[in-house]
């Protein structure tokens, strides 16, 4: 997997961000549009395409997904569905973070989808203080600020400390 | 494609952007640094802001408006309409959500929104082989459902709920002269329109109003229709004009548009389907069964109803009502001695395309037809919502005959209207006219947004 041996039409060569080049089958490149539009506007696929955004880790992920998803473009929704939250099952936020990042790049509609779904679900009726910490956020608010954005919704914090 | 349309084009984004370029500067650097390393560590705000937003617009209105006190950069993105726009778009997948009147002549409105629908879906309270749905207790609501409400009051009573679009709320107040008003009951927003131009004292007259929105010029619209009616004292026959007259929201005043034809009362219920608002015509024939408006060409029409429609079946219907179910155009009537039918439009204006989906019978689950009265929505699973016996959140499920009552409220005389909550704000349609919550308790004696279970 690590380095391309030769190229033909039915496979081309990635390079993520650290220098790993990845040998993929053309059906699965074209999951991703971003891939599908350069191999349309006539890029060889002789040549290396580089990934400057993704690093191997990611990539690798990313192109599980991608080939999961082409193999399996004409078998049941449901085991894709079940592929699906078993890849995103024990991911951390930092490598959830990067797969969204990648699947944007790379224009992959459905693993963006599925990603930023499980980040939103991780938060989803969690109080403030709680979110800071999931995503490693700051609070750069004064207490007086952070009162006046709370007062003025006040609704939504009921049952919240 | 939505992400790629996100990154360009539009100007407040040009701080988007810019938060961009840092991050592929610190992205080349840590590619440098440790290139075996993860690029990003876990801090959400490494990424560019329109993934933020993709993330942050997939969750419940509730966790969004916590998610405005996180820090001042979410603040920022949650209130900038980039947001709003993508959330509208992900918002009717979040959570299946309604405005609950509990009767006319209360001020107190519900925001119930049911976020576990889809999983509680198999939870059946009531199959054929049960007792009759009408022998239930009805005290006794489905437990398997969170219903979460939020709970809005406005000063006035005699309030009707007339429509809701994009998440704003259009209210009709019967006072003398009448009026509407707009609300966002999230972002607890709220405008009052200005008076109509033909706001006459008649000796008897009806009004009916409606809400809609104009997908190409993004422009939301209310339209008025005023049936003045006469009765001749001789002949005792009945007759009447019904004028028209639509508001801009964000414009001075509302304007005239001729004449319109008359709804029948309660004849529809989220009939607003591309563009086009649909109410079944009042005194209805076989040739003038649906009226419909267009919201962006100003223009009455009609609809074509099924082919089987002739008079004497039109004679048949003891009840009928125009909805959407889906993408589609829809039809529930009450026929002969209690069979409820659901038809939709497959190709709209064709009336060949009227396709029969489902029907209910209602002598063995209801028992009386009109506690089947009033539909509210259909649900993204095909169930339709509807009130029952005016006191009941009910839905049916067609494919398996079930009923599952999700909430009972009470007295009697519940309303409700299909919502999808929204970040859209009223603050650029407003000409000095819009109230926060908080100047409006003061202005008008008494808004309260709280929530309950």
């Amino acid at each position: 997997m690590a380095s391309s041996i030769e190229n033909n039409n039915e496979k081309l060569t990635l390079k993520s961000s650290d220098g790993e080049e990845f040998l993929v089958e053309k059906h699965v490149a074209l999951q991703s549009t971003l891939l599908q539009n350069m191999l349309d506007s006539d890029c060889s696929s002789a040549d290396v395409i580089p990934l400057p955004k993704i690093d191997a880790r990611t990539l690798a992920l990313v192109l599980g997904y991608c080939k999961k998803h082409a193999d399996a473009s004409s078998s049941k929704q449901g085991e894709l569905n079940s592929f699906d939250s078993e890849f995103l099952k024990d991911m951390d936020m930092g490598a959830l973070f990067n797969l969204v990042l990648a699947a944007n790049f790379m224009e992959i509609k459905g693993l963006l989808d599925i990603a930023a779904q499980k980040i939103a679900d991780t938060i989803k009726d969690k109080p403030h203080q709680e979110v800071r910490e999931i995503f490693h956020v700051e609070n750069d608010y004064t207490p007086e600020e952070e009162a006046a954005v709370r007062e003025e919704n006040r609704w939504a914090f009921e049952g919240f400390p | 494609m939505v992400i790629g349309r996100c990154k360009r084009g539009r100007e407040h984004n040009s701080t988007f952007e810019g938060k961009e370029d840092n991050k592929e500067d610190e992205q080349q650097l840590q590619d440098h640094t440790a290139a075996s390393e993860s690029v990003l560590g876990c801090g959400i705000l490494e990424l560019p802001m329109n993934l933020i937003c993709e993330i942050l617009s997939r969750l419940p209105p509730k966790t969004i408006i916590c998610c405005k006190c996180v820090c001042k950069t979410f603040l920022k993105i949650l209130t900038d309409p980039y947001f709003s726009e993508i959330n509208l778009i992900k918002a009717p997948n979040v959570c299946a959500s309604l405005i609950l009147q509990h009767s006319p002549s209360s001020c107190a409105f519900h925001f119930v929104y049911m976020q576990d629908l889809e999983e509680t879906s198999a939870a059946a309270t009531c199959t054929a082989d049960d007792r009759p749905f009408y022998r239930r207790r009805i005290s006794r609501p489905c437990q398997a459902l969170t219903v979460k409400s939020t709970r809005f009051e406005l000063s006035h009573r005699q309030v009707t709920l007339v429509g809701s679009c994009n998440g704003l709320l259009c209210l009709y107040h019967a006072s003398w002269p009448p009026f509407h008003y707009i609300c966002n009951p999230v972002l607890g927003e709220v405008m009052v329109l200005p008076n109509q131009i033909s706001a006459k004292r008649a000796y008897n007259y009806r009004s009916h109003s409606g809400f809609g929105f104009c997908p190409k010029t993004k422009q939301y619209k209310v339209i008025s229709l005023t049936c003045m009616q006469y009765t001749d004292p001789e002949t005792r026959l009945v007759s009447g004009k019904t004028k028209a007259e639509i508001y801009t929201l964000g414009t001075e005043s509302w304007r005239k548009i001729g004449d319109a034809p008359l709804p029948k009362s309660e004849g529809s219920f989220d009939s607003f389907l591309n563009g086009i608002l649909h109410w079944i015509t009042d005194g209805f024939t076989a040739f003038n069964l649906i009226s419909s408006f267009d919201f962006e060409m100003e223009q009455f029409g009609s609809v074509p109803g099924p082919t089987h429609f002739d008079q004497e079946w039109v004679n048949k219907i003891s009840w009928i009502n125009v909805g959407v179910l889906g993408e589609f155009l829809s039809l529930c009537y009450v026929i002969g001695d209690g069979q409820f039918d659901v038809w939709v439009m497959k190709d709209y204006g064709v009336k060949e395309s009227w396709t029969r989906e489902f029907v209910i019978d209602i002598n063995f689950y209801c028992a009386r037809e009109h506690y089947l009265h009033q539909p509210i929505a259909f649900l993204r699973n095909g169930d339709l919502l509807f009130i029952w016996n005016s006191r009941s959140l009910v839905s049916y499920n067609h494919r398996k005959g079930t009923f599952r009552e999700f909430k009972a409220f009470g007295p009697w005389g519940v309303r409700a209207i299909a919502h999808i909550p929204s970040f859209i704000s009223l603050k650029g349609f407003a000409r000095g006219g819009l109230l926060r919550t908080s100047r409006w308790r003061g202005l008008m004696g008494g808004v309260n947004f709280y929530t309950h279970m």
